[in-house]
């Protein structure tokens, strides 16, 4: 992220988003903690399942790239280490998330 | 950092030196938390990838998942998963300005590690199967 107005705005946006999403994640884990194979399969299955399961892995990966950019950037004294690792971040944030959509998609289809 | 060494400025003290105090220790846990559940997001990503692959493989996520270890390791990510929700509230307050006075912010800081317990235990006890 080159703007830094930018960054803390998307990593605010991104925390609200996510609040509701983990709030409706981690009551319906709780819920389906007793449940097998299948029918977590099944539960996925639905619309409203799979879709906000996929805007959850877009969002947390893009929370937790902006939040390690933080980390990194206070705590990796090294430039140019640090930009590498800044990069290694975003574009591995990038290609989980892409797998995760990809893997959320094997399951519905 | 190399360019403060050579001059000739005072550097900052080192943060051993400080008292911990309720707003230090909760904006470190803050970022440890947020760290570790990233940690926590790559193990779901896991997850959904085992239940992908199909239920010969989704034995290994119930290998994991049924382990001492792995259940340590779980609810770990349930704490820090209340704690960095909660605490994060406050700062989305703080970004707007509210609660920012010294008094409001040890309050709020205070009812973060007592609400951040008591979810914990709640959601512990449920799945030792001592409640509901």
């Amino acid at each position: 992220m080159k703007s830094v107005v930018g960054h803390w705005k998307y990593q605010r946006y991104s925390a609200i988003l996510l609040f509701f999403i983990s709030l409706w994640l981690s009551i319906s884990i709780i819920c389906l903690s007793n449940y097998g194979y299948n029918q977590i399969i099944s539960w996925i299955r639905s619309p409203s399942s799979y879709l906000l399961l996929i805007v959850f892995f877009a969002t947390s990966f893009f929370h937790v790239r902006l939040g390690l950019q933080v980390v990194l950037e206070d705590y990796v004294s090294n430039e140019l280490l640090r930009n590498n690792l800044i990069l290694v971040v975003k574009y591995l944030s990038w290609l989980l998330t892409a797998l995760a959509v990809l893997f959320v998609l094997m399951i519905v289809y | 950092m190399v360019k403060n060494k050579n001059s000739k400025n005072p550097i900052s003290p080192h943060l051993q030196i400080y008292k911990p105090q309720i707003t230090s220790i909760l904006s470190i846990s803050h970022r440890i938390s947020g760290v570790f559940l990233s940690l926590g997001l790559i193990c779901m990503f896991g997850f959904v990838t085992l239940l992908s692959l199909g239920e010969n493989y989704y034995i290994i996520w119930l290998w994991f998942s049924n382990s001492i270890l792995g259940e340590i390791i779980l609810m770990g990510w349930v704490v820090a998963l209340i704690f960095h929700m909660l605490n994060g509230v406050r700062h989305l307050f703080w970004d707007y300005g509210i609660g920012l006075s010294l008094n409001v912010v040890k309050l709020t800081g205070i009812l973060v590690c007592f609400l951040t317990i008591f979810l914990s235990f709640l959601v512990g006890f449920y799945f030792l199967g001592l409640i509901l």
